[in-house]
């Protein structure tokens, strides 16, 4: 009997002060049976991918609404890759440009969304990620 | 994909992805479970696991995350903690946000967090958690923490995996004499008081030793004792792992740390063949139908709740009983 269950780690990094965004999301994706694992405001990138790390998280939700995106997501990538954690797959919402989103996506972030992308498509999205067999 | 003997080797070499999926393979069940709980076996039996249980919000997680501390500062100890919290049962789902009061521990590197939800299952909670925690234990952590909220019997059943039960209360709630009705004082080795800085803290601590006080101690047993703390300015905190340590001083010279091990098992056993059981049972849906034809007897009259329960439980056949 092998129970599974999407585990989901939503951060929020970055010194802007307020992670509603973060909580709705958090709450979406637990309404929709996922565990879920909130780790509050102002953590580091280095918190965040050994929190995840520990967690053995499959999905890694990270908001970010302070700029910071071209610094936060590729340092998440490196360390996650560092830490033989590469699997990881990263969802991340906020406002960025759509240059910036390319190219992050092409570094390795599974997929940005922008301010007002309705929670159910970030929902879906994650429901349809390939997840590593055990 | 490595095979569980590599993965086991990488985790108990301190790999700490190794060790979030040794600690998920586990709680997660079937073959892989099997073969690690084979690795893992000789190694279990040292740690000392310590639950913190308590009504919610009343500081558990900012407590452990000055004790973990203090614990991990002392001879270079790994620490390990799992926090519990149920998960829906409509949906499965569960939100974990104990590591929110945790952050300070991030960036340590000797102490482990891990959130657990029950997916569900009777027995869950404790079943997982127990079974988390001996993993912890074969690689090497001591102490383990272990947090669980609320007060009823799935909590209970999670403290039964503890070899010392801390109990915080909280100012100014009523909790003090809820609890002790509810029968929580029999469970807990160690009384905490948190938010002291708030008003009726004294009151309260009065109030439990009081109750403590009546019921008599016998020569050699173990006093509860009823400490003040306040968690988030980390004030009374020494004096809470000095117990704890304490305490285990005591379980150590007693006899009751083995017994308490002993009993934690028996109690996981006995969660697990429960759940093989079900599985076998509901395996394919030959028992099912039988059960909604039963049903449907039962509806029209033909039969009663009583016969068709005699009627389906003589399907299952158990060792021991004639047939
Ligand atoms: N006044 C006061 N507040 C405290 C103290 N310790 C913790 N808190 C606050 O109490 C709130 C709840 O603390 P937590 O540590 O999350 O409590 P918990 O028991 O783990 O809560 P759940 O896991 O949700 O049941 C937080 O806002 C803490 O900052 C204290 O000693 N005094
Ligand atoms: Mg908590």
């Amino acid at each position: 009997m092998v129970e599974t269950r999407i585990r989901v780690l939503v951060a929020k990094p970055g010194l802007d002060g307020h992670d509603r965004g973060a909580k709705v999301i958090a709450s979406a994706l637990r309404d929709a049976g996922m565990e879920v694992i909130y780790t509050g405001l102002h953590q580091t990138p280095e918190d965040i991918v050994s929190a995840s790390v520990q967690e053995d998280v499959d999905v890694l939700a990270v908001s970010i609404l302070s700029g910071a995106h071209m610094s936060v997501f590729p340092r998440i990538l490196e360390l996650l890759r560092e830490r033989g954690a590469s699997h990881v797959h990263i969802v991340g919402g906020g406002i960025i440009p759509d240059a910036d989103m390319r190219q992050l996506e092409e570094q390795g972030v599974s997929r940005l969304f922008g301010p007002g992308s309705p929670t159910r498509d970030v929902v879906a999205f994650i429901r349809n990620l390939p997840l590593r067999q055990v | 994909m490595s095979t569980s003997e590599e993965l086991f080797a990488r985790a108990q070499a301190g790999d700490q992805a190794s060790i979030g999926r040794v600690l998920t393979l586990v709680e997660q069940g079937g073959p892989r479970r099997d073969e690690l709980l084979r690795l893992l076996s000789p190694h279990t039996g040292r740690a000392h696991r310590i639950g913190v249980a308590g009504p919610p919000g009343a500081g558990k997680s900012t407590l452990i995350n000055q004790l973990a501390r203090r614990f991990a500062a002392r001879d270079d100890a790994q620490v390990g903690v799992v926090a519990v919290d149920p998960s829906s049962p409509q949906t499965g789902g569960a939100l974990l946000g104990d590591r929110v009061r945790m952050s300070e521990l991030e960036s340590h590197d000797r102490i482990f967090i891990r959130s657990l939800s029950t997916r569900g299952q009777t027995g869950g909670l404790s079943l997982a958690t127990g079974l988390v925690a001996d993993a912890m234990d074969a690689l090497g952590f001591d102490p383990i923490l272990m947090e669980t909220v609320g007060v009823g019997q799935a909590e209970l059943d999670v403290m039964r995996k503890a070899h010392s039960v801390a109990l915080l209360l909280l100012p100014g709630t009523g909790d003090g004499v809820q609890l002790m009705k509810a029968g929580l004082l029999e469970v807990a080795d160690i009384l905490v008081v948190n938010k002291a800085d708030r008003d009726g803290a004294k009151e309260l601590g009065v109030l439990v030793e009081s109750e403590l006080h009546s019921r008599a101690v016998v020569d050699g047993g173990w006093a509860t004792p009823v400490l003040m703390t306040c968690a988030y300015r980390g004030e009374g905190v020494d004096e809470v792992v000095e117990v704890m340590r304490q305490h285990r001083t005591w379980l150590e010279t007693s006899g009751e740390f083995e017994a308490r091990t002993r009993a934690s098992i028996e109690l996981q056993l006995r969660q697990l063949v429960e759940h093989a059981l079900l599985a076998r049972l509901w395996h394919d849906d030959g028992f099912g139908s039988v059960l909604r034809d039963h049903a449907a007897d039962v509806a029209a009259h033909r039969t009663d709740l009583a016969a068709a329960v005699h009627a389906l439980s003589d399907r299952i056949s158990l060792p021991g009983e004639g047939s």
